[in-house]
């Protein structure tokens, strides 16, 4: 008896975190498909403000935009974490002055208020007078960089906590045979940190493509991100065509997490090392 | 082998140190082309650091290290004419074992031709011929030693360099590989330096051994030469197993001294170099202690100690048994303990020859 309502009351708690979770997220979706014009009551299903969405150009330019930012600035900022991450472990591996500082340092970007940096970037492109009206993508630049400092410092926390896992002698081993520090690199310690590249590729590119405050304060006029339409969308009235932005941008971001985690599993089984 | 004697290795006057710890103390060894030497001392001596100097994997703060006549002090590890077996084997896990062993060879740009043959070569050589494509993951440790060992001699080094190989095998494996490492060095005729702190592992496996403690290289000598005439305390307490006693020199006479261990029994010895009244040690291997249930007939050239058994411990192919005598206890190995009991009272005997006097 005491086995069974323990259990109940653990399924419960779950159904509860469930509901506090993903019930306002349902509840976007499912009114995507309401008919209705004002979106308060359920008139009945249509794909209506779908096929609204795709006949909208600025939708589509904005959803282009955030595609080439997450990729340019994940391109970026995992290279950087890669380079910066194996730094620091040399580092600290030489047990350097400072090598702990350098890591806090690096991680500050990660608990400093997004609004400040977001501030922070629009007066130090106003001071560098950064060009406007440039063509696309080179409109978008200004974008990528500011997403690059806030997605690099994650990618190079995953890259830093992984190296701690490889096992030094691996390195001696294969210096021992006759390996430069290059080759070690490319040999070992990039293969070990595969998993981990994986890792920081694909939150690089939810974080980027979520971000909606750096975003807004760092594009030059006329360059419009996905959660930025969304946005200006709102400001006029929720109408379901909102909701059906929203459940497509819900659902890119799904994507992206699901590519991930298959091909982190393909990769594995074609007899990587475990992680 | 025609060059035995000649000396490979010539460490001199080497130092090492961590900030204000030192590590290696004047460290000044040759080592014989061919040899299987062993430097052998407890963890935490200096042991692993001196290999790792070696292979260049550590720098030395004063010393000289020479490999043929070559300065070894400034080439950095991976051009330097050694290879190294490492504890935990460092077998690398994202390459199959025939890229593990073929991996030295790729770097030094061999034609594949050449590489496959003595890929191959060394395959049979260390038995891993079943598992040429596995991947580490699925091999045994046994197996990853040799993968290792194969790694490592494929590059044909003058010298191989072995850090406590064996220390990660269950007993078995590791006698095994024992025998194996013996048989190695004697049919590749390549000189190996290994380190331990299993002292009957190094007695058993060297040509030629080394003991270091605190930093200090303390003895340099045969198996046999160390274990019969230990330099000092720690050799004679380190190597083997050894009752040892306090003592005292009592007499001193033209043609014999006379030592007593202390409350104990006394005795002769032949005329010494040690003053009246000087506090010695003195050690009795366990096993030439001799136990009988009667006196011995002629107690010529013998120490006889009458003691009460405390304690067997029964190993199988051995026993070990401690006694009590006076307030002294002796602990000894006997082949046989049947006839014994604990709290029996039996006679020890040892012969003086056998044992050791030290300050």
């Amino acid at each position: 008896m005491i086995n069974f309502s323990r259990l109940f009351l653990t399924k419960i708690t779950f159904l509860l975190t469930l509901i506090f979770l993903y019930f306002p997220i349902v509840i976007l979706v499912l009114f995507s498909f309401n008919d209705s014009k004002r979106n308060i009551v359920w008139k009945g299903f249509t794909l209506k403000y779908y096929f609204k969405l795709i006949n909208n150009q600025d939708l589509i330019e904005a959803f282009l935009n955030s595609i080439v930012i997450a990729f340019m600035s994940t391109a970026l900022s995992v290279i950087l974490a890669v380079l910066c991450g194996y730094s620091l472990w040399k580092l600290a591996k030489k047990k350097m002055a400072l090598s702990s500082a350098y890591e806090g340092v690096l991680a500050l970007p990660i608990v400093i208020p997004e609004i400040c940096l977001a501030i922070g970037f629009l007066v130090f492109y106003q001071e560098i007078s950064w060009p406007q009206g440039l063509v696309w993508p080179l409109n978008l630049m200004s974008i990528i960089i500011a997403h690059v400092t806030f997605s690099f410092p994650f990618a190079t926390m995953i890259i830093r906590s992984k190296l701690n896992t490889f096992n030094l002698e691996i390195e001696q081993g294969a210096i021992d045979l006759g390996a430069t520090a290059y080759q070690v690199f490319k040999n070992f310690i990039l293969p070990h940190l595969n998993p981990a590249i994986f890792t920081a590729i694909f939150l690089s590119i939810t974080l980027s493509l979520d971000d909606f405050i750096i975003t807004f304060f760092t594009s030059t006029p006329g360059v419009v991100t996905l959660p930025v339409k969304i946005y200006s969308m709102v400001r006029f009235s929720i109408t379901p065509e909102v909701n059906a932005a929203s459940s497509i941008f819900i659902f890119l971001t799904l994507c992206t997490a699901f590519l991930g985690l298959i091909s982190y599993q393909v990769y594995k089984k074609n007899g990587r090392p475990k992680s | 082998m025609a060059a035995q004697n000649h000396s490979l290795i010539k460490i001199t006057n080497l130092t090492k140190s961590y900030g204000p710890k030192l590590i290696l103390k004047d460290i000044n060894l040759e080592i014989k082309e061919n040899e299987f030497f062993i430097i052998l001392g407890p963890s935490g001596c200096g042991k692993t650091t001196l290999l790792r100097i070696l292979a260049g994997f550590e720098k030395c703060q004063t010393g000289e290290i020479y490999l043929a006549n070559q300065l070894l002090n400034h080439i950095p590890p991976n051009l330097r004419p050694l290879n190294m077996v490492f504890q935990s084997y460092a077998v690398f896990p994202n390459l199959t074992v025939y890229d593990n062993i073929a991996y030295g060879l790729k770097i030094a740009k061999t034609p594949k031709e050449i590489m496959d043959e003595k890929v191959k070569a060394m395959v049979d050589l260390v038995d891993l011929k079943q598992q040429i494509h596995s991947k580490p993951e699925q091999l045994s440790g046994g197996q990853k030693q040799r993968v290792a060992l194969a790694r490592a001699l494929v590059m044909k080094p003058k010298v191989l360099l072995l850090d406590e190989p064996l220390s990660a095998l269950d007993a078995k494996l590791r006698e095994h590989m024992q025998n194996e490492l013996v048989h190695l060095q004697k049919n590749i005729g390549i000189t190996f330096i290994m380190v331990t702190h299993d002292q009957r592992e190094a007695l058993s496996m060297a040509d030629s051994l080394g003991v270091i403690n605190e930093g200090k290289l303390i003895q340099v000598g045969t198996p046999e030469s160390i274990y019969e005439n230990p330099k000092n305390q720690f050799v004679a307490n380190f190597v083997g197993r050894t009752n040892s006693f306090e003592a005292t020199l009592i007499e001193k006479k033209k043609q014999h001294d006379v030592v007593e261990i202390n409350d104990l029994t006394r005795f002769k010895i032949k005329s010494s170099g040690f003053a009246l009244n000087e506090t010695l040690k003195i050690f009795i291997r366990n096993e030439k202690i001799k136990v009988s249930l009667k006196p011995p007939k002629s107690k010529k050239d013998l120490v006889v100690v009458k003691a009460k058994i405390i304690l067997k411990n029964y190993f199988g192919y051995q026993t070990q048994v401690k006694f009590l005598a006076g307030k002294i206890t002796i602990a000894s190995y006997l082949k046989n303990a049947r006839e014994f009991q604990e709290n029996q009272v039996v006679f020890l005997a040892w012969s003086i020859e056998d044992i050791l006097i030290l300050k």
